[in-house]
């Protein structure tokens, strides 16, 4: 309890001094608008790609979105845990306090804010040049499976930039993912609960509430939330015996 | 009696790197409630290991620790709780203004926030005409007086520095040594670590001497000064064609030793003044500094 006060307490005070800060320093307004347009590049040429092949661009808007929400918790946090993790003195402080991963998570979170709303900025002008379909009942429960692979991605991003030497390209490789999510196909049972994902894009496109992707992937969801949690664990411990990617 | 607040027996580690790095090996140290401790070693002596091990943020592979009341191998958090770590550089965030980094740290460090406290300690290390400013605005030794203060400024009765001076101007280590006497009032246990014996006298009741992850001995600051009172010079210098002469020279008056593109000579006194006149015109001398550091404590 104490430790989820000091993570919520922490990330809110992380996010409102940094846009105290950011408003202090005007000309990090500009570096806001990079980041929506650094997404919608993406976007457009894959739109443009779409359109120059007869494609249906309509399809384009939900991978982009699932795009969004996966790159902005698992690349960014993966990016920023190996900027941070790199540097043991920076490190250090954080862990040797009472919330140690905690702290840094929220940290992470709170530093994200920018990230996160340039994101969706980009989604919604992606939504404004596709205007895509919503199907309101099972477009709510394919956002409800994608909200909850927020906490897992988050968790995986902050495990591999605490381990893995090549996070910050592995981080890169996720910001190229929409090609990979569009590549998916979205209609494999098994695929609902390895990538829950699938699971989201296969209910957008369904007018009718369909249960059985939505509780296959929350299956997966819950699969997600306990390995990513392992990961994280075992990614710390390696840390303590001194396999961390500070290692000498 | 008095408390013994930080132990460590025989603690050893090594890093799984290839190859192993031997970092500790076999530490024994101990730290009374209320003294000042110094670490004094050279760089890869162990000292920024065996503080990580006493943080646990790292693992031993042998050997045992105790700090206040918590084993840092399993209960870190508790640790944690009694314990503010300082490292070699300034940790707050230097957008944001001292006081903004203030609430913010102590919330992380879950620690009630009391404004006055807060403002009495900034008030007592000279820094709160200037807290309303981002840290961008401050200097490096002025960052890292901030955040030794808002960390004596918690409740943590032990403090714990990495090399605090590193880095530092000469008026920023004299405003790290003016910030830490004034610590040294507060009743808290510190441990220091760092490579400069002058600092570390100015400020230790005790030092511990480190080389090679062993403690080579613990005195008191007095007997240490009278000890090794002498003054050792460090030249680090390029290896050159005319390596030979200068080698056997030095090889004749102390301890010799290589690592990588770089040399270190380690010698007494006088015959270094003479030493570094002979190497002047060779053109090899590439930075000379005192060392101050004992010639038990060179690389092997």
């Amino acid at each position: 309890m104490r430790s989820l006060t000091t993570v919520s307490l922490s990330g809110v005070l992380y996010f409102y001094y940094s846009l105290r800060a950011m408003l202090r320093q005007a000309q990090y307004g500009i570096q806001v608008l990079f980041l929506p347009a650094l997404g919608l590049t993406i976007f457009l040429a894959v739109f443009a790609a779409m359109k120059m092949v007869h494609g249906e661009v309509q399809a384009l808007f939900y991978p982009f979105l699932v795009y969004n929400l996966l790159n902005f918790p698992l690349g960014m946090v993966m990016q920023m845990s190996y900027g941070i993790f790199i540097n043991p003195a920076q490190s250090n402080v954080f862990l040797a306090t009472p919330s140690a991963l905690n702290t840094l998570l929220a940290r992470f979170l709170g530093e994200s804010w920018v990230g996160l709303v340039g994101n969706f900025a980009g989604v919604i002008v992606a939504a404004l040049i596709v205007r895509p379909i919503f199907y309101s009942l099972s477009g709510s429960l394919a956002i409800l499976i994608l909200l909850a692979l927020l906490v897992p991605s988050v968790w995986l991003g902050l495990a591999a930039g605490l381990r893995l030497a090549f996070a910050h390209q592995l981080s890169q490789f996720v910001f190229l993912g929409l090609f990979a999510i569009l590549a998916i196909p979205t209609d494999l049972p098994w695929l609902w609960v390895a990538v829950p994902f699938t699971a989201s894009l296969y209910l957008f496109k369904q007018a009718h509430i369909l249960w059985q992707p939505f509780l296959y992937g929350m299956a997966g969801v819950a699969l997600w939330w306990g390995f990513s949690r392992w990961m994280l664990s075992i990614a710390y411990n390696h840390y303590r015996f001194g396999k961390g990617v500070d290692r000498r | 009696m008095t408390k013994i607040v930080i132990q460590a027996r025989k603690v050893s580690k090594t890093y799984p790197t290839k190859p192993p790095v031997k970092a500790l090996k076999g530490l024994s140290l101990q730290v009374a409630a209320g003294e000042t401790l110094g670490l004094l070693g050279p760089n890869g002596a162990g000292k920024t290991t065996f503080i990580r091990i006493l943080l646990g943020v790292l693992l031993p592979d042998q050997g045992r620790i105790r700090v206040g009341d918590a084993d840092p191998v399993r209960e870190p958090k508790k640790v944690a709780r009694q314990v503010r770590f300082v490292p070699e550089q300034p940790f707050l965030i230097p957008a944001w203004t001292l006081w903004e980094n203030a609430r913010y740290w102590f919330a992380v460090w879950e620690e009630p926030w009391d404004k006055a406290r807060v403002g009495e300690f900034l008030e007592r290390f000279h820094l709160s005409s200037r807290a309303d400013e981002p840290l961008t605005r401050y200097s490096r030794g002025m960052q890292q007086r901030a955040g030794l203060a808002l960390a004596l400024a918690t409740h943590a009765p032990i403090i714990v520095l990495d090399e605090p001076t590193l880095g530092l101007d000469v008026l920023g280590v004299q405003e790290t040594i003016n910030v830490l006497q004034e610590a040294k009032g507060l009743g808290k246990t510190i441990l220091f670590a760092s490579h400069d014996m002058p600092f570390v006298e100015s400020l230790a009741d005790h030092i511990a001497l480190i080389a090679q992850g062993r403690v080579l001995e613990v005195s008191d600051t007095e007997s240490f000064r009278k000890r090794h009172g002498q003054e050792y010079l460090v030249l680090r210098y390029r290896p050159h064609g005319k390596d030979e002469v200068v080698t056997r020279r030095i090889r004749a008056n102390g301890h010799f030793s290589e690592e990588q593109l770089w040399r270190e000579v380690i010698d007494r006194g006088d015959t270094l003044v003479e030493l570094k006149r002979e190497l002047q015109p060779l053109s090899m001398v590439v930075q000379d500094y005192l060392q101050h550091l004992p010639p038990e404590t060179a690389p092997q």
